[in-house]
């Protein structure tokens, strides 16, 4: 199970990156010290950090700083927007930097981002007889081959990291057709369609009014 | 053109030209001199020449022992003569009543004009006349040998006069040139040294004009130019002072938005964050809809606090306050009032104790400085504290007193206290809905009054504010 800490210490944000997570399916410890922060990171296999900068006790790049990067990855969550912050805090050895406030969403995106860097996501996924094997590229269904378009195929995958949780076409297009991509939210459910029809799922990938889709859980 | 160079150029030519005129005087001083002691020696030697002739006239007449000579031996005596004993000379011409008799010398020179002038005189005529590129000295007259009419004209070459004067007039040109180098280049070089300090002192601008401001010039020099360094250090000083204000407004202006940003930017991350869980997530327990709601109307309510406050600061700093007499009696008498509920709600009790003083103060304004003060003696009291507002007279001054016993403040935040978006302790400040913005404009409203805050405080004891204002009774008296 993958285990995240979250330091921040605003009562409130911490409370929220503590739901944002445990959507996501992460495990979690939380503290509001960066001196806490430190010695937890140093005792415990964290796979992530979630790390504010302005923290009591100690500042989140002095955190960054005493630990070892290379072991335990950083997002820094920060509410300064300066640039410099940023190329301090990713040369300080930080993963990535979220400026808030932020989507939960998009938290949950860059988190996964930074653990399939490491090796540390799935690559087979199981939804009910659909078995996705990433690495391979291959989709099964009963153990019959489904041939998938690659855009079909990166989008039912991006489904799949988030069961359960409603995505918007506009962030399922900056997802999958990448952030600078224009075109219109109709290309989304076209290829919803598509996917619906050759998985046969149009009961657990459903419409969500005025919002856009969601995958359900079968269980 | 740069200074130097001016003054090099104009030198230069102002001692040539000068060298010129004097060396120019001199000379054709000297040389009417020489002209007029050739004229004399002319003038003798032909009264030399006049003399022989008659002698030799007489002589010979005597020899002869004649009584009268015929005027063909006279011609011969005086042909012979010339031509004897002054062959040297340069030209002599002599000319009896029909015309030339006999000349030594050049051809060329007919003197004519000089024959009419002694027929009309008596004395000895001479002229200065040039022929062919030399210059004579002339000198005529009329002399008679034996009753017989002779002209005799002598004359001196003299052309070494003018070109000796024009030789020496070539030589003090060259001599002045050179004299006038050597000067300008001692010139040049002395202008070198007095200008030195003024590059110098250019240097020294252009590098405080570069951002250094705290550069400072060395007086020296002439006095002109210390006159100069000190001004320009005066300036300097200034510039200085001004910058280091202004860089301080700067910087404070930007603590303050930064701080603002950062104040803004935490309550909207929990809004926006559970405002999209609600959205997105699938299956939300009630319990969990009320708690995240629940957080979405405090954090609200946080930036509610915040943009009354930060709206409050805008207006105290930038309206103009209407000074009106204010009796502190009904000012704390209001107060009281307004924090009744609020203290008893809270267990906490409240004490006034006020002399009668009128100030001068914006009533509203006024009252929210104390109130804010008093804001921060309820959050700082638990339950069963003890506020103690009092006003009271000390010379002057009006003193406004906030004493109460909590939690005390740390000696490190005393000092940023009343920086905006302080907090000591932030999570118990927030809780408390607190912004961080009620010192700040505490200070504010105290500077545009004249007054003065002072904060006494014992860790886990409590704190004491004071607000100093002069009565209006002071005011008065000073105004007047």
């Amino acid at each position: 199970m993958i285990k995240l800490l979250i330091a921040e210490d605003d009562e409130n944000i911490r409370r929220m990156l503590e739901v944002t997570v445990s959507i996501g399916g992460y495990e979690f410890d939380t503290c509001g010290d960066g001196l806490e922060a430190t010695e937890k990171i140093k005792h415990n296999n964290y796979d992530l950090v979630l790390l504010d900068i302005m923290l009591p006790g100690c500042s989140g790049f002095e955190v960054v700083k005493k630990i070892n990067t290379e072991k335990t990855p950083v997002i820094f969550l920060t509410a300064l927007q300066d640039v410099t912050d940023k190329v301090r805090g990713l040369k300080l050895g930080a993963e990535d930097y979220i400026v808030k406030p932020f989507e939960p969403v998009e938290l949950l995106a860059r988190i996964e981002v930074i653990l399939r860097r490491r090796n540390k996501h799935k690559t087979v996924f199981i939804y009910g007889d659909i078995t996705v094997d990433v690495a391979k590229h291959t989709v099964k269904k009963n153990d019959r081959d489904i041939t998938l378009t690659p855009k079909e195929f990166e989008l039912f995958v991006y489904f799949l990291k988030n069961i359960d949780i409603a995505l918007t076409r506009e962030r399922l297009l900056s997802v999958v057709w990448g952030y600078d991509f224009t075109g219109e939210t109709r290309t989304v459910d076209a290829h919803v369609q598509q996917i619906r029809k050759k998985l046969e799922i149009q009961n657990s990938l459903i419409t969500v009014p005025k919002l856009g889709y969601r995958l359900e859980n079968k269980e | 053109m740069k200074l130097w160079f001016k003054i090099f150029i104009s030198t230069l030519f102002l001692v040539i030209a000068m060298i010129n005129v004097t060396v120019a005087v001199i000379l054709t001083n000297n040389r009417s001199l020489m002209i007029s002691r050739e004229r004399s020696r002319a003038v003798s030697s032909h009264e030399f020449i006049c003399a022989t002739l008659k002698n030799n006239v007489a002589y010979e007449r005597l020899r002869a022992d004649q009584f009268v000579m015929s005027k063909g031996d006279i011609d011969d005596i005086v042909k012979n003569t010339i031509l004897k004993q002054f062959a040297e000379d340069d030209i002599t011409i002599i000319y009896d009543e029909k015309g030339e008799l006999t000349r030594i010398g050049s051809d060329s020179v007919n003197p004519s004009e000089l024959l009419d002038k002694i027929k009309s005189k008596n004395d000895i005529y001479s002229l200065i006349n040039d022929f062919n590129g030399k210059s004579y000295i002339f000198a005529a007259s009329e002399i008679i040998l034996e009753e017989n009419e002779y002209y005799v004209i002598t004359s001196q070459d003299i052309t070494e006069i003018y070109t000796e004067g024009a030789r020496q007039l070539r030589f003090a040109q060259m001599i002045s040139v050179f004299l006038a180098c050597i000067t300008a280049v001692i010139l040049l070089i002395m202008i070198k040294l007095f200008l030195r300090p003024l590059n110098e002192i250019n240097k020294s601008i252009n590098e405080i004009s570069n951002g250094n401001y705290s550069k400072r010039l060395k007086i020296r020099g002439s006095e002109e130019l210390r006159g100069l360094s000190e001004n320009i250090n005066i300036m300097a000083g200034s510039i200085e002072e001004n910058y280091k204000k202004i860089k301080g407004v700067a910087d404070e202006r930007k603590r303050f938005i930064d701080s603002l940003a950062h104040e803004i930017k935490t309550p909207l991350t929990s809004i926006l964050g559970f405002a999209d869980i609600l959205r997105i997530k699938k299956n939300i327990s009630p319990e969990e809809i009320s708690e995240y709601s629940g957080i979405i109307v405090e954090e609200a309510k946080r930036l509610r606090t915040l943009s009354g406050k930060l709206m409050e600061l805008i207006s105290s700093g930038n309206g103009s306050l209407e000074l009106r007499p204010v009796n502190t009696e009904n000012l704390l008498g209001d107060l009281k009032i307004a924090f009744m509920p609020i203290v008893q709600a809270k267990g906490i009790e409240l004490m006034v104790e006020c002399e009668s003083l009128i100030i001068n103060a914006d009533e509203d304004i006024f009252k929210s400085l104390i109130c804010n003060i008093l804001d921060n003696a309820v959050k700082a009291s638990g339950e069963g504290g003890k506020i103690y507002l009092s006003c009271k007279r000390d010379g002057d001054y009006a003193v406004f007193s906030v004493k109460d016993s909590g939690i005390g403040i740390s000696e490190e935040d005393r000092k940023h206290i009343f920086e905006a978006f302080y907090m000591a302790d932030k999570s118990r400040s927030r809780k408390q809905g607190g912004a961080g913005l009620g010192l700040a404009l505490c200070a504010e409203i105290a500077k545009k009054h004249n007054a003065r805050i002072t904060l006494e405080s014992t860790l886990g004891k409590g704190t004491e504010v004071q607000v100093l204002i002069k009565t209006a009774e002071a005011g008065n008296n000073e105004a007047e």
